[in-house]
């Protein structure tokens, strides 16, 4: 017997499924390809090794993955490792587009992020140490978050300080990591505990009260990471945690009451927020009055909203928009509004599908897990990864406040890119689960 | 069935459901931004890419009349074009043309041609949207001599006042010099000072700038003379008192007349001579304001460049004192340096008035002159009128370093009406004396003395131009 969860379904590799991946990288590969061909043609008229680079290590990378992903993990869902192959290429090519100084960095992190993906999901480990051994992976994370308490940095030397320096080129923004490992955290213990939450109420005469004794070691856990990240006025982060923890606590529990809930009270936090730190009230300010200051503090969204203007319909075509250099850090927390002014409505349209089509499929991967800890982890990290983009995404069309994080795989950034990454492969790991074995005869 | 069990399934579908409302969400703000409000938004004023699209836009260039380059559009980075002028000399005529501070000079008068606004097939304007292309303009050829130009506001050098040389038979404008003067490559940064500056470089004195034309100007009383027959060149008059005393106050010129018993043409020479006074009082006020206008003092010109027009009294508003001090120049009119080298013009040119203008040519296309020439005066009072000028700088040249040069015209002093300022410097001329081609206006503010300061500057351009 195989030591690992994956060893049983390797006898069950269904070709087909294969093929239909490696065609879907193919088509991918394509993509990124002709965005960069097109992108070297606009800015210098040929096409030099510079953009040649990032088209074959990721080309390179996605052969590779497939094969290795083919070998260890045949049964898995022939659909997400294409469209992360597709969406991190249109962050290199967005990249070498918007801030071409951080090409080289972003490649770097591109390959460890996809050889972080395909170790999470064809190395021989068991589901079980990451349940186990929850309050290890916290400990560490929350260890992590700490550290850049103490000696946080930023890399363009002003601005928040959420990272840790790793030597001088590479920086690593533990709140990312956090991410996961809160999910990996609440997933092992909602799949633990979900029958006494399900089950048990406390009743005070008529009332009836969701079972706190069994919820409070969560609440404790969680609350310590928002007020670390609140203390860090890392506000995006922060919201980020809250969506991801209501999501999975309500699909354990299936209760409304815990959303309405949570919602009241991002409201309610919303609106102190904005009576008491000068922080919040401006964010609103910008939000509810862009064109009153246009030039100044609202700048950022109004550039952002003239961008998706200007690229209309149709868009400028790659190189020939201006989301350079009017929109201030337009590769990190607005390249939506690039993609939308040089791709046009109808690329965001096109990156908007292949977004939501991943979190479906790892939401599908959720739904066909047979263990209940499979199911909740991968629910976890589809949602995490969805309200991510919804928050970044609302920003910069400006349906809700603007807080600053990245879009998964698009955007410049290192550890938004690795933890994404891993994120996948332990979706790619649970669909392998999930995925139909073939009828008997076939085997 | 999955060991999760139904309900974990129906939630994560639910939760599945919450998220792609939110994706649609987004779509439609995408929708709104991008489509619905877009128009608006791209015609919003603040929207950077207007500057970036006029950056991108190649303006045509802008050469002298022998092909010289005055103005230039060099690519600067990607697809970004810069303008250069070549001549910063120029800069009266040719103005600037800038992002952020707009256009003046031809720049402006013909920025449709320059940025290429030309209308297109439709097949054009579908073909340059799907390919990005971004116009290119139309070049200018212009009138301009670029070695005159350089030379005129070289011979005005640190002084203020204006330079208008034309050719005499076409009203082709040859050089038109304005100092102070601004650097239109260095525009953007010189701004600020330029804007409060109190000596008005941005001004094109040569065509704004309104002065009293002072003795000058009785060149054109002379014209209104001969033409109403009052007067020959030969008349002979006597005056010993050298005062009119029909008017209140009497008017008299400084110090003795230099002779009692003298022709027309000897007291055109004497800087002062209260002889034009009382021609003045024998034409009129109306009848010499028809002159003037006829001679173009006051009358709006088909110019590209903003022109001022100068100021003469309306019927009506005339006394017998304005008449005779209007006659010596002194009185309430304002010309500008344009109008003065025009009415030389129509003298050099046996009394046909050429209309002014700048430019040769536009792209390929040779511009037809604006209306063509116009009698003004009898060919034979133009003759008469060069022959007394030819005198009078004979007798004004007298004791002055100017060169023996091949021409004629007229020096003098003009009161600038500023307290204790010293008059305007005064020259009009022509060259060559026998068979005038160029005809000039030379000013400038506060230089004191006509002969020895504006006639010199006059002398050396009119010089160039011949040889």
């Amino acid at each position: 017997m195989s030591r690992s969860d994956l060893g049983k379904h390797a006898a069950h590799r269904n070709w087909a499924a294969q093929w239909i991946e490696l065609g879907l990288i193919a088509c991918a590969l394509a993509f990124v390809g002709c965005g960069l061909v097109q992108l070297a043609l606009v800015e210098q008229g040929a096409v030099g090794p510079h953009y040649l680079w990032p088209i074959v290590l990721i080309a390179a990378l996605a052969v590779v993955g497939w094969g290795l992903l083919t070998w260890r993990v045949p049964s898995r869902d022939p659909l997400l490792f294409p469209m992360v192959v597709l969406l991190s290429g249109w962050g290199l090519i967005e990249v070498a587009r918007l801030q071409e100084g951080f090409l080289p960095r972003q490649m770097w992190w591109v390959g460890l992020g996809l050889g972080a993906l395909l170790l999470v999901a064809a190395l021989p480990y068991r589901w079980y140490w990451l349940s186990r051994y929850r309050y290890l992976w916290l400990a560490g994370g929350l260890g992590l978050l700490g550290l850049t308490i103490i000696w946080g940095v930023n890399p363009l030397g002003v601005g928040d300080r959420l990272w840790l320096s790793l030597g001088t080129l590479f920086y690593f923004q533990p709140s990312e990591l956090l991410k996961v490992i809160m999910v990996i955290f609440m997933a092992s213990y909602l799949a633990e505990k979900r029958e006494l939450l399900v089950l048990t109420d406390l009743r005070i005469g008529r009332l009836r009260l969701p079972p706190l004794p069994y919820l409070a070691p969560l609440l404790l856990m969680w609350g310590f990471s928002l007020v670390l990240l609140v203390w860090q006025q890392d506000l995006g982060a922060a919201l980020l945690f809250l969506s991801a923890f209501l999501s999975m606590i309500y699909v354990a529990t299936g209760r409304q009451f815990y959303v309405w809930a949570g919602l009241g009270m991002l409201v309610a936090i919303a609106v102190a927020g904005y009576y008491s730190f000068d922080r919040i009230q401006l964010r609103g300010e910008i939000w509810l009055h862009p064109w009153a200051d246009p030039r100044g503090q609202a700048y950022q969204i109004v550039q952002s909203l003239l961008a998706f203007a200007g690229g209309g319909l149709l868009g400028t075509g790659i190189g020939q928009g201006h989301p350079t250099p009017y929109i201030p850090v337009v590769h990190t927390d607005f390249v939506f509004a690039a993609v939308g002014e040089e791709w046009g409505m109808i690329g965001a349209l096109a990156l908007l599908l292949v977004l939501i089509a991943l979190i479906a499929r790892g939401l599908r991967a959720a739904m066909r897990a047979e263990r209940p800890f499979v199911s909740l982890l991968a629910a976890g990290l589809s949602a995490t990864l969805g309200w991510q983009s919804v928050i970044i995404l609302g920003g910069t069309t400006k349906l809700i406040p603007l807080t600053g994080i990245t879009l998964p795989f698009v955007s410049y950034g290192g550890s938004s890119m690795l933890v994404s990454c891993i994120m996948v492969g332990l979706l790619i790991r649970a669909s392998a689960a999930a995925w139909p074995t073939p009828p008997e005869g076939v085997q | 069935m999955s060991a999760g069990g139904a309900g974990i399934e129906r939630n994560i579908a639910r939760l599945g459901r919450a998220i792609a409302l939110c994706f649609v969400a987004i779509a439609l703000g995408l929708g709104y931004w991008s489509v619905v409000r877009a128009p608006a938004l791209v015609a919003r004023e603040d929207n950077p890419r207007h500057v970036e699209a006029e950056r991108r836009i190649r303006r045509g260039d802008i050469t002298d009349r022998q092909g010289r380059m005055l103005a230039e559009s060099r690519p600067a980075a990607e697809g970004v074009w810069e303008r250069v002028y070549l001549v910063p000399e120029a800069a009266p005529v040719i103005g600037y043309a800038s992002i952020d501070l707009g256009t003046s000079g031809i720049e402006s008068a013909y920025d449709g041609q320059l940025r290429g606004d030309e209308p297109t097939s439709p097949f054009e304007q579908v073909r340059a949207q799907l390919l990005h292309l971004h116009p290119a303009g139309v070049d200018l050829q212009l009138t301009l001599d670029a070695g005159l130009q350089r030379f005129a506001a070289d011979a005005l050098g640190e002084r203020t006042g204006a330079v208008v040389l034309l050719d005499a038979q076409s009203g082709a404008v040859l050089a038109m010099a304005s100092e102070p003067i601004f650097d239109p490559n260095t525009l953007e940064e010189d701004w600020p000072t330029l804007q409060y500056d109190r000596d008005k470089p941005m001004l094109n004195r040569a065509t704004q700038g309104l002065y009293p034309p002072g003795v000058v100007f009785e060149t054109l009383t002379l014209a209104a003379v001969l033409e109403e027959g009052l007067a020959e060149p030969t008349t002979v008059y006597t005056d010993e008192l050298g005062v009119v005393l029909e008017v209140e106050p009497p008017i008299s010129c400084p110090g003795d007349p230099p002779a009692t018993e003298f022709t027309l043409a000897e007291a055109y020479s004497w800087p002062c001579s209260v002889l034009f006074a009382r021609l003045g009082l024998e034409l009129g006020g109306e009848q010499l304001a028809d002159h003037i206008t006829r001679m173009g003092i006051g009358r709006p010109l088909d110019f590209p460049l903003d022109a001022s027009t100068g100021q003469v009294l309306e019927r009506g508003q005339w006394s017998k004192l304005l008449a005779a001090r209007t006659a010596m120049g002194a009185g309430e009119v304002l010309v500008t340096p344009l109008e003065m080298a025009l009415a030389m013009a129509t003298i050099a040119n046996d009394g046909l008035q050429p209309a002014p203008h700048l430019v040769l040519a536009v792209g390929d296309t040779p511009q037809d002159l604006p209306s063509g020439t116009r009698r003004v005066i009898s060919a034979q009072t133009a003759q008469e009128i060069r022959a007394i000028l030819a005198q009078a700088f004979a007798a004004g040249s007298q004791g002055t370093s100017l060169p023996g040069a091949d021409l004629a015209g007229q020096a003098g002093s003009a009161e600038s009406g500023l307290p204790g300022a010293p008059p305007h410097a005064w020259f009009i001329g022509y060259a060559p004396a026998a068979q005038p081609r160029y005809a000039i206006a030379v000013i400038v503010e506060h230089g004191d003395s006509g002969w020895e300061v504006a006639a010199p500057i006059g002398v050396q351009v009119l010089d160039a131009a011949t040889r």
